[in-house]
């Protein structure tokens, strides 16, 4: 996900530079009409000094390295999160970056200061997406420092995706069970199970499951575990829903963020694609992301 | 307190806003009314209190009356008008108002910085002396660091200066740039089509008229005019033929106000009579004040200096006015006079004042009876001023509707300016020809430069009359034999009573003032090495330069050769020098220690022992100590140092001393195990 560090710096000047360089040249003519030395002098100086300023423009921006990263998957509809880090690889301090979509109006993330060697992070939310698998969009790092009279912009093109899955939408995930919907292999985990012991906890594994009192006695996080747990996963299959394909995948998308809220393992089967049954976060995010790269309607899968 | 609509600007960009208007302001400070120079400063620290507090500027009603007020103020002192003098005032009342009402944003700060450098820019049209130059560097320093500080949005710290420090850093970087700008870049000497502004001070036989009146306000402009210095002289002529010569007027309606004009006039006869045995001084001047279509020299020229030619009066006109300030030889003899137009002097010089009072007719007969030649009716004339009981005088007040006679038999007392107008008139009604000579008289010498500064307050003017017997036109000033009427007046007075005083003052100076006196002069010669060598620069100079450099064989490519050349090389240099940039904040002790074990390890890595990733400091330090065992002290230092400054809660005070000694230590030492290829030799254990 680590972005070209080494774009190509454009010069955007702004209004202010233009109204700067029309009075510049007010300026020099009237230095040159009154045979003013020192008032060309001045207009030589502040013509150069603005140049200095763009070259301390253009080391404040390539400073900074980017990384830019969606790091959870949104629902269509709903603004996309995108985390943008930096880090200042040189000696100098950078001042008022602003990292921006290239194109589109939306969304703006400023850096108000990554100190020399030092790291700085923001977050750009930018327009919602249509379900799907889109790349990141490219980024544009700006500054205006330390005059304001050029905006320095460089172009940044970050690797990775945005994954928008499906609105969640239908019955919720206990009226399935009751009903037509998820399909359990073995009766509800309502108390009757029959536990089977303690192992160390994984980073997968949701915090519901761990047994804080045990964990405390030995002094590492235990989970519990009940026999049949990798069995008796819920499964949530495509045939459990109705209606079209946006409706099933909504219907699908809502099971699964209630599935993983409720800690218990869940299973995903599609036509075309399954996910085996597990638990935690990057479960929940193989598992949307299955949804979000379901073909539409129309489209053999 | 009203509504935030905008975020305010942070003090600290209000305090440099302020500081660059204020600087912007004294530079002109001599050219507003006192009273707007005090409401520029009730503003700017009403201003600075609400920024203080975070508070919003007043209401609109309140600048508007503001506006209003100064408006009206300008126009009851007579100070509305067109041109420069009169725009400046206007613009430094509206400039205070508008920073009183800054909200923030950088529109606001853009407009308002932009409007202090033009106001800065303007002051530099008018005055280029060394102290007005400064001033506005020091403003255009502040307003850019004000800007500077806005696009910090993180503050950068609460200090005050970094802003500043960048603002001079990216001058300096853009010092070559600029110098090649200023130097090299041709600039048209003919005017642009642009509408004119009047510019400057009314000076003295510049418009070609003298008006009494006009002299008065001269009389206390402590403005430097020129500059002299005597090559080949240990010290200046003497103060009686200090007569510095500017213009000459031949036409008068009324007998006091006198004008250049001459109609029809004939090619200058030019022609200097001069005893055999007199002196030649020659002169080297340098005329700041510009826009002057006359070359003030030393009376009287015997020749005209590049690009001046010899008009009527044994003057010297420019061909084309100099660009600033300008540096030219002058050739004369003091004991000289002028026999110009000697064989025309009747047509040009004898016309009289339109009207003449009947007390006047008088005095001419009175004056002309019987005598035998012009010498005897001008030794008569100076007797009978010396006899009324005339006076030198800076304030003489009003002359009434006829000014002549009302000097003559009312006043009696006056500046040169009237005297030499009088005395003309009244030479001329005589029958002697008679022409109004304006110019400088005398000037202050400073020892420590070996120059003579002509300040405006020396502005003179004398009367010169035709002396058919020696074929030449005599020097009368009447000011010379009339006393002053007041110490002020005795001072400014030229002649014995001027240079009498003068030395009266300079014996009773007390150590001190002896210092303050040493101090000015030090100061004087600093402003006139700028304006004779950085403000002297010319189009001339430029192409001297392009010879220098042996660019001349390219004929016209050779300037642009040479501009594009330096542009680029001082282009190298700015992109060079700003790619470090500045730090904001001041590293810690912590960060510094960093930095200096860092270069430990680079030092230490050359010997063999190179740092590892995975290893803490003192770990490093033990296989360090392996590799060097009698380096081991050092680095045990180094490392409790080093320890202390990271990670204890206190650190010695000399601790970061003691690392950077170490740190020194180990790179200089000739290091064991390492040969000049930088292969590692087999350690001996």
């Amino acid at each position: 996900m680590a972005a070209s560090a080494h774009g190509r710096i454009r010069t955007r000047l702004s209004r202010h530079a233009v109204m700067v360089s029309l009075a510049l040249l007010a300026m020099g003519a009237m230095a040159i009409n009154h045979r003013s030395n020192a008032a060309w002098l001045m207009v030589s100086l502040t013509v150069s000094a603005a140049l200095a300023s763009l070259a301390h423009g253009r080391a404040n921006l390539r400073a900074v390295a980017f990384t830019a990263a969606a790091e959870a998957p949104v629902a269509a509809g709903e603004p996309v999160v995108v985390t943008v880090r930096a880090h200042n690889r040189s000696g100098r301090d950078s001042h008022g970056l602003r990292v921006a979509p290239l194109d589109g109006d939306e969304g703006l993330a400023v850096l108000p200061l990554v100190t020399a060697g030092g790291d700085g992070e923001a977050s750009l939310v930018l327009p919602a997406l249509a379900r799907g698998i889109h790349p990141l969009p490219a980024l544009e790092v700006s500054s205006a420092y330390p005059l304001g009279l050029a905006r320095l912009c460089r172009e940044l093109q970050p690797e990775g995706e945005v994954v928008v899955h499906p609105r969640p939408g239908g019955l919720p995930l206990a009226a399935a069970s009751d009903g037509s919907g998820g399909n359990r292999e073995r009766p509800d985990r309502d108390g009757h199970e029959d536990f089977r012991g303690h192992r160390r906890h994984r980073s997968a594994d949701s915090p519901r499951r761990i047994d804080w009192r045990a964990s405390e006695r030995v002094g590492q996080l235990l989970v519990k575990e009940w026999s049949g747990s990798d069995g008796g996963a819920t499964w949530l299959a495509w045939e459990q829903c109705a209606g079209g394909v946006e409706a099933r995948l909504s219907q699908l998308a809502r099971w699964v963020l209630e599935a993983d809220a409720s800690g218990a393992p869940y299973g995903l089967r599609l036509p075309g694609a399954e996910v085996q049954p597990a638990t935690g976060a990057a479960h929940r995010h193989a598992c949307l992301r299955v949804l979000a790269r379901h073909p539409p309607e129309g489209l053999v899968p | 307190m009203s509504e935030r609509l905008r975020p305010l600007e942070p003090f600290p960009v209000m305090a440099w806003l302020v500081a660059g208007m204020a600087l912007a302001t004294l530079a002109v400070a001599s050219r507003v009314p006192w009273w707007m120079i005090g409401g520029a400063v009730a503003l700017g620290a009403w201003r600075m209190a609400l920024a203080r507090r975070g508070r919003p500027p007043p209401e609109p009603w309140v600048r508007a009356t503001l506006s209003v007020v100064a408006l009206g103020g300008l126009a009851a002192g007579g100070n509305l008008g067109l041109g420069v003098a009169a725009a400046l005032p206007l613009f430094v009342g509206f400039l205070w108002i508008k920073v009183l009402e800054l909200r923030g944003g950088r529109r606001d700060l853009v407009v308002t910085s932009g409007l202090g450098a033009f106001l800065v820019a303007t002051t530099l049209l008018v005055d280029q002396s060394l102290p007005t130059c400064l001033l506005a560097s020091g403003s255009g320093l502040a307003l850019a660091a004000a800007l500077v500080r806005h696009h910090v949005p993180s503050g950068g710290g609460r200090r005050l200066w970094p802003p500043l420090r960048l603002a001079g850093l990216m001058v300096l970087q853009g010092l070559p740039l600029a110098l090649v700008m200023y130097l090299l870049v041709p600039r048209p000497a003919v005017p642009l089509p642009l509408p004119q502004m009047q510019g400057g001070s009314p000076l003295a036989g510049v418009a070609g008229v003298m008006e009494p009146g006009g002299a008065s306000r001269l009389a206390n402009d402590r403005q430097v005019a020129f500059r002299v210095e005597f090559p080949g002289r240990d010290a200046p002529p003497a103060s009686e033929d200090l007569y510095w010569r500017t213009g000459v007027l031949w036409s008068t309606a009324d007998g006091a106000t006198w004008r250049k004009a001459v109609a029809g006039r004939p090619l200058p006869d030019i022609e200097v009579r001069a005893p055999a045995t007199a002196e030649v001084v020659e002169q080297d001047i340098t005329l700041v004040v510009s826009s002057i279509p006359w070359a003030p020299v030393l009376d009287c020229p015997l020749l005209a200096p590049a690009g001046t030619w010899t008009a009527g009066g044994a003057t010297l006109e420019w061909s084309e006015p100099p660009a600033g300030t300008i540096t030219y030889r002058g050739v004369s003899c003091p004991d000289a006079r002028p026999g110009d137009w000697g064989a025309v002097a009747n047509r040009y010089a004898l016309a009289p004042p339109t009207s003449v009072d009947p007390r006047v007719t008088a005095l001419v007969q009175r004056l002309s009876a019987g005598a035998a030649d012009e010498e005897a009716v001008i030794a008569r004339l100076l007797a009978w001023y010396a006899r009324q009981g005339f006076r030198y005088s800076l304030e003489p007040g009003a002359m009434g509707s006829d000014p002549l006679a009302g000097f003559l038999f009312t006043r009696r007392k006056g500046l040169c300016a009237h005297y030499a107008g009088a005395s003309a008139t009244l030479l001329r009604l005589c029958g002697i020809p008679a022409r109004v000579v304006v110019g400088y008289h005398g000037g202050e010498l400073n020892e420590q430069g070996g120059f003579l500064v002509v300040r405006q307050s020396c502005a003179h003017a004398w009367t010169e009359a035709w002396v058919s017997a020696r074929r030449a036109w005599e020097r009368i000033d009447a000011t010379g034999v009339v006393p002053p009427d007041s110490p002020a007046a005795a001072a400014a007075a030229p002649g014995q009573a001027g240079a009498a005083a003068a030395q009266a003052q300079a014996g009773k100076r007390t150590a001190f003032e002896r210092t303050l006196r040493s101090l000015r002069l030090w100061w004087e010669v600093q402003e006139a090495r700028w304006d004779r060598w950085a403000m002297g620069w010319s189009s001339e100079q430029r192409d001297d330069l392009v010879g220098w450099f042996g660019l001349d064989l390219l004929g016209s490519l050779g300037l642009p050769v040479l501009l594009i050349g330096s542009g680029a090389v001082a282009a190298g240099v700015l992109v060079w020098s700003a790619r470090g940039g500045l730090r904001w904040r001041r590293q810690t002790r912590s960060e510094r220690a960093l930095a200096l074990w860092r270069r430990l390890g680079e030092s230490l890595e050359r010997s063999g022992v190179e740092p590892r990733a995975s290893e803490g400091p003192a770990d490093f330090a033990h296989r360090a100590r392996v590799a060097l065992p009698h380096e081991g002290a050092a680095i045990d230092q180094a490392l409790a140092a080093y320890l202390r400054l990271r990670y204890a809660p206190a650190a010695r005070r000399d601790d970061l001393h003691t690392l950077a000694r170490a740190v020194a230590r180990l790179a200089a030492a000739e290091l064991p195990g390492t040969d000049f290829s930088g292969q590692r030799w087999a350690t001996p254990r």
